[in-house]
């Protein structure tokens, strides 16, 4: 249907000079790929040896974290160079492997942070070249034929699931939680460490008991450096609601202070005005024409340094001045003032309560949608793809190989996920998320493993197999191109599951301890904060668990929906 | 082949495994972490660790290092453990924390039997009818559920807010009332103690009081997944050629789900059973830090606040034999139910 009218369009000439610079490109990085995925494996082995003979460097703290995504990045790289030979020979099919090797490049480097990012881009540019006509010509049209029927298999697919509601509720779950891990910054009223000493463990609903003091201007100078402590100094202020709803008359609070002394003894002179101009019109004026537009002014002159202006009671645009007329502008005044420009505002309203330390439940389990899904993510993303590479192979390959990581994974099996991860994490000795991601990824493959190896070796027997062995595709070309795609569907019902199983187990993990000590927002470590509090301030675990519960469940709903959907014994009827 | 056959052939596949969990944990404490932490405590005078490093052969090689850690394994030394506030050999209080939580799980697991394979076989037998909607929401919930919370707010409702609506209350956590009866150990298991030795029906009522809520607790995510396997392994029972014939006989409902039906589908079921008491163990570990029960969990648990690492090995050694011995059973019991399995 759209493939055939668009097909006049590929029959422009393809460019042998583009492609060849594709497969540099590629060629190139590769070559970096190796090398990171290198220096990160052996950085490792480097910190592991050290530490076995008992030396006590501290490594950087890329190295620490990535072990897994190096061995992964390794082992595509290596399968991304034999594909890359044929992408020179101009073989259709070792353009399409690629494809899908940069894919999964993708999706490992998304996991490490600037680096990856950087490297993602990378493999961006070169996905980019590859749809570029003159490099498109090689390629596209065998693969428009060849992913053609599983393309319509998902449009089928989706309309199932459109007809299914628990999974367009549990999509639609996810969707809103997602939403709001992103957008923190504008939905949080306080920051996720924000502690609040006097407003600690008020019900939900309740106002602030504080006033918070925002500065307008902050000089705390020691030293003295005419350009930051200038002759006079405006800004424009845009009196908004938040100035105004102050419990106290809403003002704004000059101080200057002697940084050595301590005290207020300044000889020091500071004119604070508030003028009626916006910002545009103040700047081209001289100062005694400013001065018909005074709002109000005050002055702190020696022995008495703390002063207020009482704002407008109206919304509006204004500019301020600070002037700063020393007797004598000498180096020691100024070195040693501080100035202070303030003014007092309410804390927002605690919607859902405040907790033992005055930290706001709201905020803190908005911050922590986003902790505790970048857990989820990174786990079942690296899980995912290094118990796949794992199973695909052995299960490919078969023989002793097969056998050997089978038996590894009849190990990790052997352990309760959560006990194993503890365990890991004890023995990492550091408590963090990080650590904790780090001991579920561990803990997770052998799930991936298990289930590839498993869906690749009913697959490697079929038809189109030999057929496609016997018109001399090569055995990476056979797994990734031909059985990976076709196993993938028990895949995602198994990680859309484990999403929410990776959350749950998590948030167990930091509620019995693991998570940081201090301060960081996560629903484990929120409910744990709360279970002392339980009887009298139930509000603090009531909520954080309902947010785990209900993205674990929005999860298994989606998961459990398109199992039944992707099952072939249910799937046509 | 024979059944013989078949257990012989199930262990000599658990014995790499076996090793393997050996193996890791020796890598975890060994490798990873410092493996002196697990023989010292604070108490240690300092002038007596090099004569512990020599004594453990912590100066020797790693090769032989690791066969000293097997060997002391069996020979029943697995660290020194300060969480219980004297310092006291791993092992020990393992066994002395051990009944505790199996009785705990048993309680769940019988609980998460007797419910869930009736809602399983409800589910299946209404299928997509309101009465099976509501048992898979139910089910869900179990499969997503943090049993931490979930236990907390079982504590407020039914112990706190009862008791301040004057309604009759349960317990909020420990095993027993310690002011108003007293209990002598004799096995550990306080059900079984409080009959048979202590000859004390009233410690026997309470404990049961005790163990409802964390048991209810505790056993929902395995009750969850036994209605979940339950209620698929009866859709596809019911789909079979002898149901229909059996339905054609003119045998009543009952009669077809329940004698014909039901055995089939209790197979999978009880792997799913089996493979869950290793699930309930682990469970535990939540559970009883939130309801004070003096079983290996909470013990874990300060451990790892205390980080005790010869606790936190003995316990992931405890849990895992715990596990593959489970999945063992599970294999055996298999083989019986389903001869298939035995000569597939």
């Amino acid at each position: 249907m759209d493939s055939d009218s668009q097909i006049p369009v590929f029959q422009d000439e393809g460019s042998s000079s583009l492609s060849s610079m594709f497969g540099t490109i590629q060629i190139v990085f590769v070559m970096i790929s190796l090398l990171v995925g290198g220096i990160i494996l052996l950085g490792n082995l480097a910190y592991f040896i050290e530490e076995l003979l008992g030396m006590t460097l501290v490594p950087p703290a890329f190295l620490g974290n990535w072990a897994i995504q190096g061995l992964l990045i390794l082992v595509l790289a290596l399968f991304l160079l034999r594909t890359n030979a044929g992408v020179m020979e101009r073989v259709p099919d070792a353009f399409s492997s690629s494809f899908y090797l940069n894919l999964f490049m993708i999706v490992v480097y998304l996991t490490m942070g600037t680096l990856g990012l950087a490297m993602a881009s990378i493999v961006v540019i070169q996905l980019i070249l590859m749809l570029l006509p003159g490099v498109r010509y090689y390629w596209w049209v065998e693969f428009v034929e060849d992913t053609k029927p599983r393309v319509k298999e998902t449009r089928f697919t989706l309309h199932l699931v459109r007809k299914s509601p628990l999974v367009v509720v549990g999509i639609a779950i996810i969707v809103f939680m997602v939403s709001v891990a992103l957008a923190a910054p504008m939905l949080a009223t306080y920051k996720g460490e924000d502690m609040v000493f006097k407003d600690v463990r008020l019900p939900p609903g309740s106002p602030s008991n504080d006033i918070k003091l925002n500065y307008l201007y902050y000089l705390n100078q020691r030293t003295y450096d005419p350009t930051i402590m200038p002759q006079y100094k405006y800004e424009e202020l845009t009196i908004t609601s938040k100035y105004l709803e102050t419990v106290e008359i809403p003002r704004i609070f000059i101080g200057v202070s002697d940084l050595d002394t301590k005290t207020d003894a300044v000889s020091v002179n500071v004119t604070f005005r508030v003028y009626n101009l916006t910002q545009a019109q103040y700047e081209p004026m001289t100062p005694a024409e400013r001065l018909s537009y005074l709002y109000a002014n005050v002055s702190v002159v020696d022995q008495n340094l703390l002063q207020y202006i009482t704002l407008p009671d109206k919304e509006g645009v204004y500019v301020w001045e600070l002037q700063f007329i020393a007797a004598y502008k000498t180096t020691t005044w100024s070195a040693n003032t501080r100035v202070v420009l303030a003014y007092y505002s309410n804390y927002p309203i605690h919607i859902w309560g405040t907790d033992n330390y005055g930290g706001d439940i709201y905020s803190r389990i908005i911050w922590a949608s986003q902790q505790d899904l970048r857990i989820a993510l990174s786990v079942v993303l690296v899980a995912l793809s290094s118990g796949a590479v794992i199973g695909a192979v052995s299960g490919y390959y078969g023989g002793k190989l097969d056998e050997l990581v089978m038996r590894v994974t009849d190990i990790f099996f052997a352990f309760p996920g959560l006990v194993l991860a503890m365990a890991i994490v004890m023995a990492l000795g550091v408590r963090s998320l990080t650590t904790i991601s780090i001991a579920l990824m561990i803990t997770w493959w052998p799930t991936y493993a298990r289930l590839v190896r498993g869906q690749v070796l009913s697959e490697r027997e079929k038809l189109y197999i030999e057929a496609a062995r016997s018109s001399g595709a090569s055995d990476s070309r056979i797994l990734f191109s031909h059985i990976l795609p076709n196993t993938i569907q028990p895949v995602i019902v198994q990680a859309t599951m484990d999403f929410g199983s990776v959350i749950l187990v998590a948030a167990g993990l930091s509620f019995i301890g693991f998570g940081p000590p201090v301060g960081t927002s996560e629903w484990g470590m929120m409910i744990a904060r709360g279970q002392n509090y339980i009887l009298s301030s139930p509000w603090m675990t009531l909520y954080p668990g309902l947010a785990i519960l209900v993205t674990a469940l929005a999860f298994n709903l989606v998961g459990d929906g398109i199992r039944d959907i992707l099952d072939p014994k249910l799937r046509r009827r | 082949m024979r059944l013989r056959d078949f257990i012989i052939r199930r262990i000599i596949l658990a014995i790499p495994v076996v090793f393997g969990v050996l193996t890791i944990t020796w890598f975890l404490s060994y490798i990873v972490g410092d493996p002196l932490a697990m023989y010292i405590t604070e108490r240690t005078p300092d002038a007596a660790i090099p004569g512990i490093i020599h004594a453990r052969g912590l100066d020797q090689p790693l090769v032989v290092q690791y066969f000293l850690y097997l060997n002391s394994l069996f020979h029943g030394d697995w660290g020194v453990s300060t969480t219980t506030g004297a310092d006291q050999p791993v092992l020990t209080v393992l066994a002395a924390k051990f009944p505790a939580t199996i009785e705990l799980s048993i309680f769940a697991m019988i609980f998460a039997i007797a419910l869930g394979i009736p809602l399983g076989i409800i589910s299946a037998t209404k299928k997509d009818k309101a009465a099976d909607h509501i048992t898979r929401i139910f089910a869900l919930s179990g499969v997503s559920m943090p049993i931490f919370w979930f236990g907390l707010m079982l504590k407020y409702l039914l112990f706190f807010q009862f008791s301040q609506w004057g309604l009759p209350h349960l317990p909020g956590g420990d095993r027993y009332n310690y002011r108003a009866y007293t209990w002598h150990p004799t096995t550990g298991f306080l059900l079984v103690d409080s009959l048979v030795f202590d000859h004390n029906p009233g410690l026997f009522i309470d404990a049961i009081f005790h163990l409802i809520m964390p048991g209810f607790c505790l056993g929902y995510i395995t009750l969850a997944i036994i209605t979940r396997m339950m209620r698929s392994s009866m859709l596809e029972v019911i789909k079979e050629d002898y149901i229909t014939l059996a339905k054609s006989k003119g045998l009543t409902e009952r009669v077809v789900i329940y004698k014909h039906a039901l055995r089939n589908a209790l197979i999978p079921t009880v792997t799913v059973i089996g493979l869950a008491f290793g699930g309930l163990i682990t469970g535990a570990v939540l559970t009883e830090t939130i309801f004070n029960w003096p079983g290996l969990g909470r013990w874990a648990t300060n451990s790892i606040l205390n980080s005790d690492i010869a606790a936190i090995n003995g316990f992931t050694l405890l849990v895992a034999f715990i596990f593959v011995t489970a999945n063992f059973i599970v294999d055996m019991v298999y083989g019986v139910l389903d001869p298939r399995i035995r000569f597939g």
